[in-house]
């Protein structure tokens, strides 16, 4: 496969790293194991080896690498503005197309993610072995250790077969189409039927693209760029095809992947280039469309008598630079108490396929998470990601709190449920 | 080369798990926040004073030169394994052991994270005074090995005048305690005092008593802007020769503005020459009174504008853009050469006006930045290593503001440590009779010569 990122041409940009240490201070990797090399400091100074001819492509290597939960949190806390996520990037890329895949990861990026069929069998099969095999005594030995694989979020019906296309009111203020994304599309459809209640109350119509396919964010973060590319190609066309004021997303991954990775990975291509770019342009997340675009006070939006606290993912924080607008959103619900958790932009440790992975650290960044959200004492964890979502959700369960972790649209909707407002504001 | 003998030897006395040599670890293993490289030939990460002291054994039988470090956030090459050998990783040694409020005393192992243990103290209304500007990373045993200091050292002293008491592994093996949890000790010599500073060549500190102090009732901080970086350094002066002691008296110049700036946002005058972030704490009756008189000396020196922080926003804002400003100024160039020469205060406008010729003569940027109270500066010579003949322009420019510091009767090192950057300028400041007394001395600790040889003075293992 021919490398989208120019490997060697990213030594000067490793360069720039005047190894302060100061990424220590925010790498949950590093946090955890108190080790150099997984550190972004130590990561970029062995893919310097690598560049160089130091150090060939070792195990060890890759290990160190895929240790790297791509959280971001690096990137904002250098103070010489080393972009670590992009040579992390490359860098798979790197040894990726030397190495090619592990198997299972090869099957779940080129076999399953890319077919939406495929990826809707799987959600069924897991929800089928939930209710058979994974209830029998000694199951936990076939799941990855940390993961509530239990209780993971599964569907017959995924979203795109419980919705309508188009999903309209009277007298529509707007026009948006809705990308869902895997997860919530194919496991937890309930968030995007209050995304579009929500929006169908503001007097927003949703359209839902049917055929749109996986944002190939596993893909690129994976360093199977080429394939990442191929479907981010595929969404692009659907999207500039079916229009409308503007794309909004209810995963911060999703998000991340249409706003700043499509534009990234297009470079060097003009055309694509500018295709991504507008699409960027005029891709929201849900929460910064609500507040933003559309004015939407809460306030006015229902009741719901409940505490709620704030986990941001790494991807709508530091991905997307959204933190407001959600917890505006939170706090202005009548009825529900805010709490602020401490350290809320700390990674929940899910980091998509890292957690199966690397499970030891994983479930060690997630319990730091449980606590964090168990000390704020709130009877709800709301967030902007799905991914978040399920991993939360699951430590919760896994630690024996009796928490529930829910979408920030997903308050919004029961908060305001008997409500049927439907506001004749303005045109969008 | 460690021979597998060996290897098996620190793996019988640290685990299996805690010795590594895999080349990826060697090579992450092989720097510190300095610009060379060594490469170790193992690293082991013990838990346990007892583990440090069977390592050491191990290695002072083998004639093994051993570098103890935390995080590598050493700025002086202190860290590296100049002669190859072993690092000894204390990171994993981060245990606060004790918070003991009745006697405002801590005891803490070395790998114990400078601001972990802030945080730590804070709900209980105390603190720990000294505050390197990498306190979210650097290790505790790290700031004794180096004495470190930190922008509040102003007021409150550095490092030395907060450990209390210390254990300490000695290269051959044994295990001793200085000093404990009493305020006051004179019992023969001070031990304590004698490692702390010492930079990892007398002993591995495995064990620290620190002093504490409640936390002030308050505090305010401000922002005053000068147009030259000479006014901003007179006002220092000024200020001092009053008699007044602020927390903090931190002078950034044009070129360190700008770069912080650049990363953190927040609205700092890239257009002036210089700013000083002050701040005083205490009771909050007494503020006022301190800001009143501080600013009158600012205004008599030209300052052009007094911005007060008025939220916890706004001052955390101003201590982030000091704190990151010298990994910021990656932003300008690739590479830095940080210097620490301390000057008496009275001096600071000699000082600052002569680094400025240096930066002409030799054509090369250098940001000043420093603790402009304790008359302690961090010259910053911007340069990029890929560059021909950078870098002898470089070692010269810096080897003349050693020079100049040392004219006005200052010296080479504020809270850095001499370590390896400024192992050659040592004899500047020492004579041979100083020279030969840290040989001797190190000899009488570690007789094979085995801890973090080369640093402070050249030699090697005996
Ligand atoms: S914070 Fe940035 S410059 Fe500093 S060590 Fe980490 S990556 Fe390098
Ligand atoms: S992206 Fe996150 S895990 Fe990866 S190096 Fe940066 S801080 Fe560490």
């Amino acid at each position: 496969m021919t490398p989208v990122f120019n490997f060697a041409a990213l030594r000067h940009e490793t360069l720039c790293c005047n190894r302060c240490g100061f990424c220590q201070a925010t790498c949950p990797s590093y946090k955890e194991t108190k080790d150099e090399s997984n550190a972004a400091r130590g990561r970029i100074r062995l893919i310097r080896a690598v560049i160089d001819g130091e150090l060939p492509i070792t195990e060890g290597y890759i290990r160190r690498i895929e240790g790297c939960l791509y959280c971001l949190s690096c990137v904002s806390a250098c103070p010489s503005g080393v972009r670590i996520d992009k040579i992390i990037l490359a860098a798979r890329e790197h040894y990726v197309s030397a190495k090619g895949l592990p198997w299972a990861k090869r099957l779940a990026l080129r076999q399953v993610l890319p077919a939406n069929g495929r990826i809707s069998l799987a959600s069924a099969s897991l929800r089928i072995a939930q209710k058979t095999v994974l209830r029998l005594p000694g199951a936990d030995r076939l799941v990855p250790k940390g993961i509530d694989v239990r209780h993971l979020p599964t569907t017959f019906r995924s979203l795109r077969r419980r919705l309508p296309a188009l999903n309209t009111v009277s007298h529509p203020r707007g026009h948006v189409v809705f990308y869902a994304g895997c997860l919530v599309d194919y496991t937890m459809p309930a968030i995007g039927e209050s995304l579009v209640r929500v929006l169908n109350r503001s007097g927003v119509e949703v359209a839902l693209s049917r055929s749109a396919q996986c944002c190939g964010l596993p893909m690129l973060v994976a360093g199977d760029t080429e394939a990442g590319k191929l479907l981010a190609r595929r969404n692009i066309a659907l999207l500039a095809e079916m229009g409308g004021d503007a794309v909004v997303t209810a995963c911060a991954s999703c998000g991340h992947a249409l706003k700043e990775l499509y534009p990234y990975v297009f470079r060097g291509d003009p055309a694509m280039q500018a295709a991504a770019e507008s699409l960027s342009a005029r891709t929201f997340d849900i929460s910064a469309f609500l507040v933003d675009q559309l004015g939407f006070r809460s306030g006015e939006s229902g009741f719901l008598a409940s505490s709620v606290t704030y986990h941001d993912p790494c991807h709508l924080l530091r991905g997307q630079g959204i933190s407001a607008q959600p917890r505006l959103l939170l706090r202005e619900i009548p009825g529900l108490e805010y709490r602020e958790m401490a350290e809320a932009g700390q990674c929940c440790g899910a980091a998509g396929f890292f957690q199966a992975l690397c499970p030891d650290l994983s479930t060690a960044v997630s319990n730091k998470k449980v606590k964090s959200i168990a000390d704020s004492g709130a009877e709800y964890v709301a967030s902007s990601c799905p991914a978040c979502l399920q991993r939360i959700q699951g430590s919760l369960n896994l630690a024996g709190l009796r928490k529930k972790a829910v979408h920030v649209v997903q308050l919004l909707d029961r908060a305001g449920q008997g409500l049927n407002v439907v506001k004749t504001g303005q045109k969008l | 080369m460690v021979s597998r003998a060996i290897i098996q030897e620190l793996q019988a006395a640290a685990g299996k798990g805690a010795v590594t040599f895999s080349p990826e670890d060697l090579i992450v293993y092989s720097y510190d926040a300095t610009m060379p490289e060594y490469r170790p030939d193992v690293v082991v990460f013990p838990q346990s004073t007892e583990q440090v002291a069977a390592i050491m054994r191990v290695a002072n039988e083998h004639r093994l030169p051993v570098v103890p470090r935390g995080a590598g956030t050493n700025v002086s090459g202190g860290s590296l394994a100049l002669e190859g050998g072993m690092i000894l990783c204390l990171s994993r040694m981060n245990r606060i052991l004790e918070i003991d409020r009745e006697n405002l005393v801590a005891v803490v192992e070395p790998g114990v994270v400078n601001a972990e243990l802030q945080a730590a103290l804070a709900p209980l209304g105390l603190f720990y005074p000294p505050d390197p500007a990498s306190m979210n990373v650097c290790t505790i045993g790290g700031n004794v090995a180096e004495n470190s200091g930190g922008p509040r050292c102003l007021k409150y002293g550095v490092t030395k005048d907060y450990v209390l008491g210390l254990e300490v592994v000695l290269p051959t093996g044994e295990v001793i305690h200085t000093g404990g949890s009493v305020m006051k000790n004179c019992t023969g010599y001070d031990f304590t005092r004698l490692f702390v500073g010492s930079e990892g060549t007398l002993g591995v500190v495995t064990k620290i008593t620190l002093r504490l102090l409640p936390l002030a009732e308050a505090k305010k901080t401000m922002l005053a802007v000068f147009d030259s970086v000479v006014d901003a350094s007179s006002a220092v002066s000024a200020i001092i020769a009053r008699g007044i002691i602020p927390t903090t008296l931190e002078l950034m110049d044009r070129i360190l503005l700008r770069c912080a700036e650049d990363f953190v946002h927040v609205g700092l005058p890239k257009d002036a020459g210089a700013v000083l972030l002050i701040e005083v704490d205490g009771f909050r009756e007494s503020l006022d009174g301190q800001m009143r008189q501080i600013k009158a000396v600012c205004r008599a020196n030209q300052a052009r504008e007094l911005r007060h922080a008025r939220t916890s926003k706004e001052v955390d804002d101003l201590w982030l853009a000091r704190r990151t400003v010298i990994g910021a100024v990656g932003r300008l160039e690739p590479n830095y050469g940080l210097q620490d020469v301390t000057v008496p205060r009275s001096k600071l406008p000699i000082i600052v006006e002569e680094i400025g010729d240096i930066s002409a003569k030799y054509d090369l940027p250098i940001g000043v930045l420093a603790h402009a109270g304790d008359g302690n500066l961090h010259p910053i010579v911007l340069f990029d290593a890929r560059r021909d003949g950078d870098l002898a322009k470089v070692h010269a420019a810096e080897k003349e503001i050693c020079k100049a510091a040392l004219a006005l009767g200052g010296t080479l090192s504020g809270e850095h440590g001499i370590g390896l950057s400024k192992r050659e300028y040592l004899p500047m400041e020492y004579g041979p009779i100083e020279m030969s007394l840290v040989a001797r001395l190190r000899k009488v600790f570690d007789p094979n010569g085995i801890l973090n040889p080369g640093k402070i003075v050249a030699g090697g293992i005996v």
